[in-house]
């Protein structure tokens, strides 16, 4: 099952929006979803391991796949690689 | 083809309060939009909107949004590319799909203005940022540079003396726009460095953004702002861009007339005219920051969402003047 990790902030307006994105994405089709603020030890770590400058960034099965909110389209490509 | 009354184009302030009046009006109406709350979401307190002493723009947003649910309004997350008219009725594309409409509210606001300089499209997401709200606590102790010289760099910079270790503020003018309280504000952090009389030319860097490359001005003999030649260079890890909203005229030049400055003229009825023409488009409206009206607020693009949405019912029922809500 893919895991897909959404890193946000508590300042970003967009964040919340993303959560629902990804929320809504998945009682369409089944994956793990993690939203990790980035300042929680585990979002630090995140921060540090892939370098993430801006938020909301999505994380699929290790890899950053977007910046921002994807068009569902995009979402779902990535959900079936 | 499926057929709406409205197609509310367009998820900021306008657009959201265009969708409430268009469903207590009982329309079949669609808002298309890329997100929403647009350049409200970026406002860290609004202070001048009726009902609140002082509200985060995106808790006004989502309040609204909750509001505008609650009414049952179809909502769709796309991208609108372009208009056009086919046996009195309007067709809107966007980058998923083509749908049909008796009438249409433009209200897709502005975007952020970019640099337009060698490297900034490279770095977007990756450094470069036109939201210091989001991104800025993601540069704690790293040096970033804010450009811009009115009330949202003075902010940013302000926020980014919080968490960088260092900030610099590059602005093309020798004194800034903003309010003089921010200005004094700014002033008085130690880690941020004020760097006047200078413009973006290039930003550099390989995987990481490494640096920017700014250009001397001055000006001259006419009062112009002009570049002199001489570049220098500041090594940073983020660049947060502050220099105003423009309007992406790319979907709406050939649909509607528009000004100097790509705001899409209206009447006090928030009606839109044909390109280069007097003559009014029927069942095309426009409504908040992305039109000719002057004063670029929060209340009036509210307003003016509402009263295009109430020309649209008046055009489709065949009424005119006033129309009376309940």
């Amino acid at each position: 099952m893919k895991e897909v990790i959404l890193i946000t902030t508590q300042t970003c307006p967009f964040c919340p929006l993303a959560k629902k994105f990804w929320e809504e994405l998945k009682k369409e089709i089944d994956f793990k979803l993690e939203v990790i603020d980035a300042f929680s030890p585990e979002g630090q770590e995140l921060v540090k391991k892939f370098d993430i400058r801006a938020v909301p960034t999505t994380i699929i099965d290790g890899e950053v796949k977007f910046v921002g909110i994807p068009k569902k389209e995009e979402a779902l490509e990535a959900l079936k690689e | 083809m499926e057929e709406y009354d409205v197609i509310i184009c367009g998820g900021g302030i306008a657009g959201l309060t265009a969708g409430i009046y268009a469903m207590r009006r009982k329309m079949k109406a669609l808002l298309i939009t890329k997100d929403i709350g647009g350049q409200a979401n970026l406002a860290e307190k609004i202070e001048n909107y009726p009902g609140f002493i002082s509200v985060a723009g995106r808790d006004l947003i989502q309040k609204t949004y909750e509001q505008v649910k609650s009414f049952g309004l179809e909502v769709v997350f796309e991208d609108v590319q372009g208009f056009r008219e086919e046996n009195g009725k309007y067709i809107v594309k966007t980058n998923i799909a083509e749908r049909k409409t008796k009438t249409v509210i433009i209200a897709m606001g502005k975007t952020p203005r970019k640099l337009r300089v060698p490297g900034e499209d490279k770095f977007i997401g990756k450094g470069v940022s036109y939201c210091a709200t989001c991104d800025m606590p993601l540069f704690k102790d790293k040096t970033v540079a804010v450009i811009g010289g009115g009330n949202s760099a003075l902010e940013a910079a302000l926020l980014g003396s919080k968490f960088a270790k260092k900030v610099y503020l590059v602005h093309r003018r020798g004194e800034f726009r903003g309010f003089e309280e921010l200005v004094e504000k700014v002033k008085s952090k130690k880690n941020v460095e004020i760097v006047l009389w200078a413009i973006p030319k290039e930003i550099k860097g390989e995987e990481k953004l490494d640096s920017i490359v700014l250009e001397k001005t001055k000006r001259d003999e006419e009062g112009k702002i002009v570049g002199t030649g001489e570049t220098f260079e500041l090594k940073v890890d983020g660049i947060f861009v502050e220099i105003g909203f423009e309007v992406d005229p790319t979907p709406i030049k050939d649909f509607v007339k528009l000004d100097e400055r790509n705001q899409v003229i209206i009447t006090s009825n928030c009606e839109t005219f044909y390109p280069n023409s007097d003559k009014i488009r029927p069942g095309v409206f426009a409504a908040g920051d992305i039109t000719n009206t002057p004063f670029k607020q929060l209340v009036i693009a509210a307003g003016e969402g509402c009263k295009a949405a109430l020309q649209a019912y008046n055009y489709i029922h065949g009424t005119s003047g006033p129309v009376m809500v309940h």
